[in-house]
């Protein structure tokens, strides 16, 4: 915080290019006058709101600063303006009707949403280990896939708001590869709902093992060029070194997961802390950083990615054959030539769908690691179709509770990386 | 129908003093369910048998399946029903009895003492699934634009006991698809599974016969007798106790689908008897009237004609506004008017016979404050018989007349006296009361106000006519003919202006000077009390009043 009586002080270091302090130079009468005005000038803090609609804040979040010039002496970070009551509305939806709810969560990578609530309602339907492994591993692939564009999509965006547009491109360009993709598998772009409570919605497509080879490597392209792009270059470094930067302890008493605790040099991966699915199965690293800056949170996302690509890669060579669902009447819906051609299947696809799979009344909370870290889901059944409870632990709702605390102290200018690179999902924080 | 009875032939005297204008009925005996419920009578001797590893001591001459509801068993079965007699005819409910040599069908056996009863043993789940599978064989696949689906309780079965894909590759044999056997009802007998409730309903409640089991086998079907047709009165019923779609309400066919609706408990307008009821009901729009089980009361029945009664809740024929002189006002206004209108003339305050029990205690207060002259109005007599229809069409005649007190003149009279012009200003606590023509232009020439919930003749005749909220906004009480405080409960928010009418009532007692009159709300509590109804003191006591169940969710049906 500048004080008055700095103020020549800083004319005079920033004017003297020989690095003489205050006291040693004399400033030019001019400069001498202007600083002596300035010290009579009053000054004051000031209010100032960036968001709920700031074209720099790429989710719908509102910050009130208190600032002292460019410095923020303190803030006051209000999220929820894209609260929608999806807890509320599942409640009068039956199970499978939730899934389309779910994509709208971390709408950034909805499968991974997908899979997170699926496994909660398997697991209070006690048919957890009872998935067919091929939906298993399906669900893997179209989760780590969607990891890549969530972690693109926040990467990206924040050096577009730091200049960096082309990076930005290139960025979409390779979301692009991946939407096609994961559009060939479910038929949707952005909100799939592909999973299904005990499998997935039917198999991979005859040529989609090929087409993600291709993909998978021209993705890694596109993420090569970005850090060529920007890795050297001092703007993007000044900005992103050492600046929003917490301590691993800070990080968890915030309940901070997923990326950004990692980047505090924490070692937590619920892929790899509580392996479910078939995550077990696959070689690949935990990445971590120290510093807990910017910078450590682009370059856990960066590496995340390829990762998740030779995940990716892995799950196509070991795929089993086999049945997408489970094959349970009760639960699973029967093929549509059985619906239309006999009257059990009919009775079972209407009662399906009407009355909602009978979920044995309990609780579950079922977690996964999700875009932003940990995913939770924890329902409660009453025994009918529909969920008593579904809460949703939004892993995002805990890094921007962190946000307050990253950026007092810091610049205006620094409020934009800091929450880009937290990444805050408006779908998913509020709800 | 041969044991209709007229107004005037019934022999024995009254069993409630309701003043006058009422005729003497017959004693009012609720429908006897053949089957006796399992539960224990206090004092009395039981029987004790094990079911499913539990011991349970049950009332003496019920049967197997009803004691294995006291255990929380529910016995899959589709013929048997508590109110109609056995006939074991579905074979769904077999059960493994120790010491019988087969299968039994629990619904017949009755209880013994040490009796050692399975319910879920491997044999008894093949035969069940595999009586289902035979079921399903000829059912056509008409889920998607049957009635009952979502209701039905083959759908049911299929989902909690059979869920097989189906392993039949023949055609399935065909019958008639929309039979007009009724007024009411049409057939489907495809989709009939042969339980034979409804031939048993007809011989058994009505006792009109005019359902039978006809052809053999595979080709059996549900038929009328010919030159019968299924018109008796209680008709509908066979929709409710059939399981499936084969019998259809021709009012309620196509109209919505069953698991959109949301469902209030309440009491029947169409009589006297007041049954209890479900009023079945999407957003403001009601679109039937199902009856509740109240061995009380009902039994499980109710009449075709109470099931037309929420035809009066007609959404385009409501009265949303308070109109004075046929121009639109404020409520506060047309009450004001009201107000001036009945003082200081000679009035005459009619009662009604339709209108809630609270409405007609605040009127009484009113016609105490303007000293006025004191009616009864309502419906006419209709036909009636012994089973459940009262001649009375009234709701609430008895607590009409309770709460008008002593009436020294008739209805008949005020027609007369009105045709007259013998009073300068009359208020009329419903619209729905009958009046002659004649009468009815009487209203014209004196000041007349009228508190009316659809549009009728008498409410279009008066000079002020306020809002009143029908039977299905409001939450309140009538007196049926056995004096049983009958519950009205809201299906939903009365819209624009709509009022209680003691609500009404009360604000016109303000207006005239009145100090502490109690709500609507208050006097329910009160009378609830009185009573001893706690289910209707406990929803006067919370906020807020309606509280329908969307059918989807209860799973209460079928």
């Amino acid at each position: 915080m500048a004080t008055k009586s700095s103020i020549a002080e800083t004319l005079a270091q920033t004017y003297d290019a020989k690095g003489r302090q205050a006291g040693e130079i004399a400033l030019s009468p001019s400069m001498q006058a202007f600083a002596d005005l300035a010290e009579r000038l009053p000054t004051d803090e000031v209010i100032v709101n960036m968001g709920p609609s700031h074209p720099a804040m790429h989710g719908t979040v509102r910050v009130v600063l208190r600032i002292d010039g460019e410095t923020i002496t303190d803030a006051d970070v209000q999220v929820g303006y894209l609260h929608r009551g999806f807890e509320k509305e599942c409640e009068s939806s039956a199970w499978q009707q939730i899934f389309p709810y779910v994509d709208r969560l971390n709408y950034v990578s909805p499968m991974l949403n997908n899979t997170g609530f699926a496994m909660a309602v398997e697991k209070l339907l006690g048919i957890g280990s009872q998935v067919p492994e091929r939906a298993e591993y399906i669900r893997v692939i179209a989760g780590e896939l969607a990891r890549v564009a969530d972690h693109l999509t926040c990467v990206t965006a924040s050096l577009a708001e730091l200049g960096g547009l082309t990076a930005f491109f290139y960025g979409n360009r390779a979301r692009e590869h991946i939407w096609e993709l994961l559009e060939d598998l479910s038929g949707a772009r952005l909100t799939h709902s592909y999973a299904r409570i005990g499998g997935v919605a039917w198999d991979l497509t005859a040529d989609f093992e090929d087409k993600t080879k291709d993909k998978v490597a021209k993705v890694r392209g596109f993420i090569s060029d970005i850090r060529k792009l920007v890795e050297r270059n001092r703007i993007f470094l000044d900005r992103m070194e050492g600046i929003g930067a917490i301590s691993a302890d800070d990080a968890i008493s915030y309940g901070m997961t997923g990326p950004c605790l990692r980047a505090t040099g924490v070692d937590y991966d619920v892929r790899r802390a509580h392996p479910y699915s078939v995550y077990d199965h696959f070689d690949f690293d935990v990445v971590v950083a120290d510093g807990g800056d910017n910078l450590a949170r682009y370059l856990v996302r960066m590496e995340e990615m390829e990762q998740s690509l030779q995940i990716v890669e892995q799950a196509l060579v070991q795929i089993p054959p086999g049945a997408v669902i489970i094959d349970d009447p009760i639960i699973a819906l029967p093929s549509k030539r059985e619906v239309y051609n006999s009257i059990e299947g009919m009775i079972a696809h209407f009662k399906l769908i009407m009355d909602g799979i009978r979920v044995p009344p309990g609780e579950a909370y079922a977690y996964t690691e999700g875009g932003n870290g940990e995913l939770g889901f924890y329902v409660v059944s009453d025994g009918t179709g529909r969920p008593y409870k579904c809460r949703c632990r939004p892993p995002s709702f805990y890094t921007t509770a962190a946000m307050r605390q990253l950026i007092v102290g810091a610049n205006i200018a620094d409020v934009v990386p800091i929450f880009g690179s937290l990444n805050m999902i408006g779908g998913e924080c509020d709800r | 129908m041969a044991n209709e009875t007229t107004p005037n032939g019934t022999p024995p005297g009254p069993t409630h003093t309701l003043g006058m204008g009422l005729p003497a009925r017959a004693e009012f005996k609720p429908p006897q369910a053949p089957n006796l419920t399992a539960d224990p009578v206090a004092g009395a001797e039981t029987v004790t048998l094990n079911i499913d590893g539990e011991d349970v001591s049950v009332r003496p001459g019920t049967n197997v399946l009803e004691a294995a509801k006291l255990v929380g068993k529910d016995i899959c079965h589709f013929c048997y029903h508590t109110g109609l007699s056995i006939a074991a005819s579905c074979r769904q409910c077999l059960v493994q009895i120790e010491k019988m040599p087969k299968l039994q069908p629990s619904c017949q056996v009755a209880v013994r003492d040490g009796m050692v009863v399975h319910t879920n043993s491997d044999e008894v789940l093949t035969a069940r699934r595999s009586l289902l599978e035979f079921t399903l064989k000829n059912h056509p696949i008409d889920c998607p634009i049957c009635d009952k689906a979502g209701e039905c309780t083959l759908q049911r079965h299929y989902m909690d006991h059979d869920h097989q894909p189906t392993r039949v590759d023949v055609a399935k044999i065909r019958k008639a698809k929309h039979k007009d056997i009724g007024r009411e009802i049409v057939l489907d007998a495809e989709r009939c599974i042969l339980c034979s409730r409804c031939v048993r309903f007809c011989e058994e409640v009505p006792g009109t016969s005019e359902l039978t089991m006809t052809f053999r086998g595979d080709h059996q079907e549900i038929d009328i007798h010919p030159g019968h047709r299924l018109d008796n009165p209680y008709s509908l019923n066979t929709v409710d106790v059939c399981p499936v779609g084969a019998l259809t309400d021709k009012d309620f066919r196509f109209a919505i689908r069953t698991w959109q609706l949301s469902k209030t408990d309440t009491t029947c307008q169409g009589c006297g008897t007041g049954c209890a009821v479900e009023l079945h009901t999407r957003h403001e729009q009601a679109y039937r009237v199902v009856p509740r089980e109240d061995a009380e009361v009902n039994g499980h029945w109710m009449c075709d004609e109470g099931r037309r009664t929420y035809k009066s809740l007609d959404p385009s024929k409501r009265i949303m506004h308070a109109t004075v002189d046929g121009e639109q006002v404020e409520l506060q206004d047309a009450v004001t008017a009201a107000a001036e209108a009945l003082t200081g003339k000679k009035v005459a305050v009619v009662f009604s016979a339709t209108a809630t029990n609270e409405a007609n205690l605040a009127f009484a207060e009113l016609a105490d404050v303007l000293d006025a002259e004191r009616f009864v109005l309502g419906r006419p007599m209709g036909p009636g018989d012994d089973i459940l229809r009262d001649t009375d069409k009234n709701a609430n005649s008895a607590g009409a007349h309770a709460a008008a007190g002593d009436v020294s003149k008739h209805e008949g009279e005020l027609a007369l006296e009105l045709a007259g012009r013998a009073y300068e200003a009359v208020i009329i606590l419903d619209g729905t009361g009958e009046l002659s023509e004649v009468s009815v232009g009487g209203l014209r020439g004196i000041a007349s106000v009228c508190l009316a919930d659809h549009e009728t003749s008498l409410a279009s005749a008066c000079k002020i006519v306020l809002p009143a909220a029908s039977w299905a906004e409001i939450l309140g009480s009538t007196t049926n003919r056995q004096g049983r405080l009958r519950m009205l409960q809201p299906a939903f928010r009365a819209e624009g202006d709509r009022t209680h009418r003691a609500d009404l009532v009360r604000s016109l007692l303000m207006a005239l000077g009145g100090r502490k009159v109690p709500t609507a709300r208050e006097r329910t509590a009160a009378l609830a009390e009185e009573h001893g109804h706690r289910e209707l003191l406990a929803r006067s006591q919370q906020q807020p009043t309606a509280h329908p169940t969307l059918l989807r969710w209860a799973h209460t049906r079928g």
